[in-house]
Order: structure tokens, then C-alpha cells, then sequence
């Protein structure tokens, strides 16, 4: 049963680096800003259907060759 | 001329969705409202960016103006504003007042495709920041600005911005994250105790697992909970009582008890329920100050009440939306309007009254060039500032809203609220000691314990004190969609229990600014109309308005000495004569008003003693007066205090009492009336336009501004509704008698959570873990309750809510 004192204390450490690395993360500023990754990742860089309905002729010609 | 009606004759620009008013530009299709925008929409479609108008309608940013970043090429200074730099990359965050939309995120996120120089951009969308970084060997600092200025998200560079500060919600996470993680751990080892095992060994186990919860219950004691025994200390410090002094009280208990229990008697202790326990009251607290946020966000952000404010561009006047405004705009504000930012005094002098900022009633005098702050009222003529600071929206709505600071303001009425959250505390305590006692009579220490601290903790008033915000503030957000402005739940509250409502005529029942204008007598030559037009266009009253749109244009006069007399009439010193427009015996000590010819609807004009005649101004009432006033009738008293002569009481007859209507009323009558009401128990709303009757205003349980145009702010008021929408007055007063309905919907449900509660607890029914775990619950609940149900009565009154692309 002594081995029950070993593995719990080495709960112990593993759960309190856990502790620690949330404390850093908070500290760090990761969780500042909760509201803008939701956004994020609504969007893609592909065409979307609703620029193809939106703009249905004519874009491809591009006002100055460049 | 109302904003909305122009914009929508005009088309509109497909990079800001402002009407094209000034000019029309129309390229590759698509309607510009300047070149600015059109400039934008051409460099997002060079650079494959044009999907930023598919993320949201019409999200850019109106470009009129071009700035100067030259002091960004002085090497120092600019690196002075770096977060950081090594040899290659430079990092910098810029506060962009522009963000709004889920667009602008987008755009400012793609910023190295503008340019390559540019390697990552993150936006903050609360904060409105973005930070850039960049190659500096390929890209100066100054080049950088210049790039985010030509797509119209001009950075707002202030070396003060500089220090970022961390959320404010940093402390609770970590509060909950220790408490977490010391309720987990401290459950593990009370299992061998909740399943009764005697299989471990006894002599080491049960010596170890017991210490361990008390070497960790210190943290979660000293940092998780803190807030709880701050808040009590305080304010029993102060002979008062809140609900933290219960919460506190049982934490404490449970603490030391357990520490009896492991140390004295060789027991387990309750310490695993005691970091659950604070777990869950943590978890609770996170949420309500999560929902608190979200309404004042909505009300700061999303500008609640669209002030809109004169500004001059040429020659001409605008009415420009308050959020809208830069440094060094020109702004007119006119007498008895508030000041809407810092600003530089660009006429010679101004009396302004600071009574809402400081609560000194004596005007300070400025001089040209001298600096007034924001949130000042003019007294006297029209002036001329110079914005130095970006008007705030918050602060106005925060003077409107500070009760403490308006000079003869309200008394400040007890919302039911904190009525019932008064003696509350002082049950649940007397609850708590009535239960140990009783246990201890029948012999059971642990039970007196128990029950004692269960009641202690689940008695929480968290759904009681949710019920009024956040049902009230839900409901100030959909009124305030439909054209009605509350100035805080309070407001919504009183408005709920009004039973009598008292009109102004002119301009609240009569357009104020539309009328028919005869003018009676010798008119006079140009010269002293090109004055008297002057004249009017310093004074806000409605007839001023009325009779200056009506006059020819003029080039505007010098005036001095303008005196505005409140219910009599404005006078000032032009080209040398002394010019007096009002009522007859204002503007003549001669002329003995009798009283059947007299009309308060008659301005007469009076030169250097010698009076020329009168304008006539016939009112219009506003349409389907006659529907607002049957479907007032059933509910509520109705009365009407007019400045005018008895000419229209025939009509008004038709709808309200005869005894009820009151003619030739001086500001200070208005006044009276009410006080009078309000001593017969009357709860009194007043309706007036919210200039020369604010006295009145002040004085109602409610007081009603109906303004054309949302310049006129005045903080006297308790709601802002506009001219064109006084027909859904009878929906806005039953909406917000439902609102309070679920008010008290909501107590209910939180008193029988209570009453269950804690009669569990006082039987020792109740572990303190279940007790804390349920608090949250009700919380939630109530604000469910809330939500849903303001919802509901706004579909029923008004119209489908509906979620346009906003944040």
C-alpha cells in the first residue's frame, strides 16, 4: 500500500505543473481577449458562394495592369 | 429635416453605407459617397481583398480626410512607440478607433497582403487594437501608418496609450482555477471516505489524506476567496450588512471546523466541500459579472443613445452622429446644449454651467483659445469649438446616468430590489443561528455545523440580485431598437408604475419643426431681419427654430450680450441696437398684455424700443395624436399644461377631461402641477420636449424628452424618445409594465429556490458542495428567464427582433 503514497504524490506534481501552466497562460495574456478568435474562424480565403452571387460579371478585369 | 429621411432618398456608398448626400461617385458599378472611399474599394480590389464587403454589409470606414504622419520619420520618437525590436522584425500595436465589425478584423488580419514588408497582424476587437509586425529593413513606421490611413483605419497614436492593461478578469480566472484545482485533489482523497472503504491502510492513509486537504484548503482561504471577506469586512466595518458577510461567516465556519475535526478529533473534515463550495461561488460570481459586462458593452459600444451633434464644414451645418467626430472638427453648440468633448473655444467667450460634472451651479466664463471638457451645458449664445479629444459616449451616458451629481436631481428612489435585499441578509442569519441552536438542543454538534453553514451558503441572493439588471437592461436594449432611450433600469422600473401622464403641447404634441409662420405688422427692413435671423439661431426653443427656418438667409450678424429669458424671450445687442424678440411685455413694458389677444405663440420684434409686429406661428399637431390619446385613455390620467392660449381646446377636448387641460402654464406651473400630483400618490410621467420645461422633467417620477433630433440631450430627462415615434408610446408603457412583471417573476422563482434551499439545510439535509453547486444554477435560470422573456414581449409589442450583422 506504500506505493499509494508514491503515486500520490506524484499526482500531486503532475496536477500542480498543470496548476502552474494555467497561472503562467492567465499571466501571459492568453485568455485577454476571448471575443475575436470567435470571428476569426469564420472566415476562409476561398471564393465564397456569396461573392460569386454578389458580383456576378466583370471583376476578372482589372482596372490597372500592374 | 430629419437624418433618416435624406438617407434614404440617397444612394448609398458601398464602402462606408453612408448615403451619398454631397457627392456621387460612381465607378466599376458601385456608388461612392467620396473620393476616400472609392480610393479603398479600388486598393482591396487591386490586392484581391474585396471579400472584406461579403464579411458584413457596407463595413468600411468613411475616408474624408487626410492626416500628416510626418513626425513618424523622426527615427526615435518612432521607435519610442515599438513594442519590440531585434535586427529584422519590429512590433508595434496601434489603438484603431475604426474597428467596429467583423470585417475590420478580417482586412486588418490580411494586411500583409497590402504589402510585404508586413508579416503578422492580430486584432483585440474589444480593446480596438491591432498589433503589427513587420520587417522594418523593407517598411518605415511611417509607411506602415500611412498604408493603415489609406484604407481608413487611421491609428490614434498617443504615447500615453502605450502600457496595455490586462483584463480585469485575470484575477477571477485564477481564483477559480485554484479553487479548481483544489477541489479536484481534495475529493480524490476523501473517496476512501465517501465510499466507506477500510480497505487502505488505516494508520497511514487516513493520517496522510487529512493533511494534505488542509495544506491545500490554505490557498483557496487566503487567495480564492479574498474577495468575499474584503467585501464583507468593509462594510461591516460601516455598520452595515451585504450578502457577503453570510457567504464569509460560513466559509469561516466550515474552515475551522474542519480543522478541529483533522486535528483535534482525527477526523476527514469538510474541507473537500469547502474548495467546492467556493468553486461553484466563484463559478457564479464569473458569471454575473460576465453578463453585467455584456450589457454595459452593448450600451457603450453599440452608442446606446446616437447622440448627434451640429458640426460646420464650409458653410454649411450638419448633423453628424457623435461617434462620427474627429479632432479638429468644428462644432456649433447652441444654448442650453451639452458639450460633447473636449474642445478649444474658437469664439470669444462662453458661459458655461458645469453642474452635472461638479455639481457647481455657477457658470464658469471661458475665454477664446481656453480649453472646456466635455460633459459642460452652454448657457447664452451659439458658439464655435474646435474638437481637441474624441468625443467619449460612455461618459455622456455616464452623466446622464450618475444620479449623485445632477443638482436637483430625483430623490433617489429604492429599487424593489434592494427593498427585499435589505432585510434578507438579516433572515438568512437569523435562519442560520435559529437551526445551529435547534441542533445543538437535540444534541448533534456536526449537524448544528451542517446546517448553520448550509443555510449560510445556500441562501445566496445571486438570482435576486440578477433579476433586476439584467431583465431591465435586456428591455433597454429593445426599446432602445425601437426609437426610445432609457437612461437606466431604474428608469424602466418607474416607468413601469406610472398611472398618470402629463403633456407639453408645443412640440411634444405639435411638430417642432414644422409650423405655419404669418408675420403681422411692418416688417421690417433686411438689415434687422439679417440680425433678428442671428438672433434665433443662438436660442434652442422651438419657436427660435421655427421662425429661423422660415426667415429668408442672411449673412450672420456680430451679436452681444445675448440674454436668453426662459418663458419670456431672447434679447442681444447688434450693429449698436439693442434687438428684444419674445412676448409682447417682454419685449415692451408698454404694450399691457390683456388677455384676450394674448398668444403665446406670437414672437414680437422690438428695435431700440420700437416694436415692429409679430410673427404668427401656427402649431401642427403631430399625426394620429387623436389614436395616442385613446388608446392612453383606459390606463391612465391624462393631462395637458400648454404655454399658449386656449385656442385649441375644442380639439383637445375630444380625448381628455376639460378639467384636465390647462392653458397659459409658466415652466414653473408645470412644475407645481406635478408636485401637486405626486403628493395625491400619483405616479407621474411628463412628456415634454425637454428645453424650457426640464424643470418639470425633473420633477415626474418620469420625465420624457420627445426630441426631432437626438442633439437636443438633455440629462434632465429620464428617457429620449423621438418625434416620430410618440405613437408607440401606449406599446413602450406596456412593455415595460411586462418588463417588471418578469422582474418579479424572477424574485419568485429565486424566493422558492430559497425556500427549498434551505429548508434542506436547516434539517442538515444539505452537503455545503450540492448547496454551492445549486446557486449557480438559479442564476442561470433567472437570467434565462429574463432573456426569453423580454424577448417574447417584444415580439408581442414590437416587431421580430432581428440579428443584423452586429456584434
Amino acid at each position: 500500500m506504500s506505493v499509494m503514497i508514491i503515486l500520490i504524490i506524484v499526482s500531486l506534481f503532475v496536477a500542480s505543473g498543470f496548476l502552474a501552466a494555467f497561472i503562467w497562460a492567465v499571466k501571459s495574456g492568453q485568455f485577454d481577449d476571448a471575443s475575436t478568435p470567435s470571428y476569426r474562424m469564420l472566415w476562409d480565403d476561398a471564393t465564397t458562394q456569396k461573392k460569386i452571387n454578389k458580383q456576378s460579371s466583370n471583376h476578372k478585369q482589372k482596372s490597372n495592369g500592374n | 429635416m430629419s437624418l433618416e429621411t435624406a438617407q434614404n432618398k440617397a444612394l448609398k456608398c458601398t464602402h462606408c453605407g453612408e448615403p451619398c448626400v454631397d457627392e456621387l461617385i460612381q465607378s466599376q458599378g458601385e456608388n461612392f459617397c467620396c473620393e476616400g472611399c472609392k480610393m479603398v474599394y479600388e486598393i482591396l480590389l487591386e490586392n484581391d481583398l474585396d471579400n472584406f464587403y461579403c464579411v458584413a454589409d457596407s463595413p468600411g470606414v468613411n475616408k474624408k480626410k487626410n492626416n500628416s504622419f510626418e513626425y513618424l520619420k523622426e527615427e526615435s520618437f518612432a521607435n519610442s512607440l515599438l513594442d519590440f525590436k531585434n535586427d529584422e522584425i519590429s512590433k508595434v500595436r496601434f489603438f484603431i478607433p475604426a474597428i467596429h465589425c467583423s470585417a475590420c478584423i478580417w482586412l486588418l488580419e490580411k494586411l500583409y497582403k497590402l504589402n510585404s514588408g508586413i508579416v503578422s497582424s492580430r486584432v483585440d476587437f474589444n480593446k480596438k487594437t491591432v498589433i503589427i509586425s513587420f520587417k522594418h529593413n523593407n517598411l518605415s513606421l511611417y509607411e506602415l501608418v500611412k498604408l493603415l490611413d489609406s484604407i481608413a483605419y487611421t491609428p490614434d497614436i498617443q504615447l500615453e496609450n502605450k502600457k496595455t492593461n490586462p483584463s480585469p478578469y485575470r484575477r477571477i480566472w485564477l481564483q477559480i482555477g485554484i479553487a479548481g484545482f483544489v477541489f479536484g485533489n481534495s475529493m480524490l482523497f476523501s473517496l476512501p471516505e465517501y465510499f466507506g472503504l477500510d480497505i487502505l491502510n488505516e494508520d497511514l492513509l487516513t493520517k496522510i489524506f487529512p493533511y494534505l486537504n488542509a495544506l491545500l484548503a490554505i490557498p483557496v482561504l487566503v487567495f480564492s476567496a479574498q474577495d468575499y471577506f474584503k467585501s464583507a469586512w468593509g462594510v461591516i466595518r460601516q455598520r452595515q450588512i451585504n450578502m457577503d458577510v453570510p457567504i464569509s461567516i460560513g466559509i469561516i465556519t466550515l474552515f475551522i471546523y474542519s480543522y478541529y475535526i483533522i486535528f483535534i478529533q482525527s477526523g476527514l473534515g469538510y474541507l473537500d466541500s469547502l474548495s467546492g463550495l467556493i468553486f461553484f461561488l466563484l463559478l457564479g460570481k464569473y458569471y454575473q459579472q460576465k453578463t453585467f459586462d455584456h450589457l454595459r458593452f452593448d450600451r457603450d459600444i453599440k452608442s446606446f443613445f446616437p447622440l448627434s451633434v451640429s458640426r460646420i464644414k464650409g458653410r454649411l451645418e450638419e448633423q453628424v452622429l457623435l461617434n462620427n467626430i474627429l479632432p479638429s472638427d468644428i462644432l456649433k453648440i447652441r444654448n442650453e446644449e451639452i458639450i460633447p468633448a473636449d474642445s478649444l473655444l474658437i469664439s470669444d467667450s462662453a458661459s458655461i454651467d458645469y453642474s452635472f460634472v461638479t455639481g457647481e451651479s455657477l457658470p464658469e466664463i471661458k475665454q477664446k483659445e481656453e480649453l472646456i471638457y466635455a460633459g459642460g451645458r452652454l448657457k447664452g449664445s451659439a458658439i464655435l469649438v474646435q474638437v481637441k479629444k474624441r468625443p467619449s459616449q460612455s461618459y455622456l451616458n455616464q452623466l446622464w446616468d450618475d444620479e449623485s451629481i445632477q443638482s436637483g436631481a430625483k430623490a433617489a428612489v429604492q429599487s424593489t430590489a434592494d427593498k427585499i435585499s435589505k432585510y434578507f441578509t438579516g433572515v438568512v442569519l437569523s435562519i442560520a443561528f435559529i437551526a445551529f441552536l435547534s441542533w445543538l438542543f437535540i444534541g448533534s454538534f456536526e449537524n448544528a455545523i451542517t446546517a448553520f453553514t448550509t443555510v449560510l451558503i445556500v441562501a445566496c441572493p445571486c438570482a435576486l440580485a440578477l433579476a433586476t439588471p439584467v431583465t431591465l437592461g435586456f428591455a433597454m436594449r429593445i426599446l432602445a431598437k425601437t426609437g426610445f432611450f432609457v437612461k437606466n433600469t431604474q428608469a424602466v422600473e418607474n416607468l413601469s408604475k406610472i398611472d398618470t401622464i402629463v403633456f407639453d403641447k408645443t412640440g411634444t404634441l405639435t411638430y417642432s419643426d414644422k409650423a405655419e409662420v404669418v408675420f403681422e405688422g411692418n416688417m421690417p427692413e433686411h438689415k434687422v431681419l439679417a440680425a433678428v435671423k442671428t438672433l434665433f439661431n443662438q436660442s434652442k426653443h422651438p419657436l427660435s427654430r421655427i421662425i429661423y427656418n422660415w426667415l429668408p438667409s442672411y449673412p450672420v450678424q456680430n451679436i452681444e450680450d445675448y440674454k436668453e429669458i426662459s418663458g419670456q424671450g431672447i434679447s442681444a445687442k447688434v450693429n449698436g441696437q439693442i434687438i428684444k424678440l419674445g412676448k409682447k411685455e417682454f419685449v415692451d413694458h408698454q404694450l399691457k398684455s390683456d388677455n384676450n389677444t394674448v398668444n403665446r405663440t406670437q414672437v414680437y420684434i422690438n428695435v431700440d424700443g420700437l416694436t415692429y409686429g409679430c410673427f404668427n406661428v401656427k402649431h401642427v399637431f403631430r399625426e394620429n395624436i387623436g389614436d395616442l390619446f385613446n388608446s392612453l385613455t383606459p390606463e391612465y390620467e391624462l393631462s395637458l399644461l400648454s404655454g399658449d392660449i386656449s385656442t385649441e381646446k375644442d380639439y383637445l377636448k375630444k380625448w381628455i377631461k376639460e378639467e384636465n387641460l390647462y392653458f397659459e402654464q409658466l415652466p414653473g406651473d408645470k412644475k407645481e402641477f406635478i408636485l401637486k400630483s405626486q403628493a395625491a400618490n400619483q405616479k407621474v410621467l411628463m412628456a415634454g420636449d425637454g428645453l424650457n420645461d426640464s424643470a418639470a422633467l425633473k420633477s415626474s417620477d418620469f420625465g420624457l424628452a420627445i426630441t426631432e433630433s437626438t442633439s437636443q440631450f438633455s440629462p434632465a430627462c429620464d428617457g429620449i424618445l423621438l418625434g416620430n415615434k410618440i405613437q408607440q408610446l401606449p406599446k413602450i408603457m406596456k412593455f415595460s409594465k411586462s418588463a417588471f412583471k418578469l422582474v418579479i417573476a424572477g424574485f419568485i422563482v429565486s424566493f422558492l429556490y430559497n425556500i427549498i434551499g434551505l429548508s434542506l439545510a436547516v434539517q442538515a439535509l444539505l452537503s455545503p458542495v450540492i448547496a454551492a453547486v445549486l446557486m449557480p444554477i438559479s442564476s442561470f435560470s433567472v437570467v434565462l428567464l429574463a432573456t426569453v422573456g423580454t424577448r417574447y414581449y417584444a415580439k408581442k409589442y414590437f416587431f421580430n427582433p432581428q440579428n443584423k450583422n452586429e456584434i
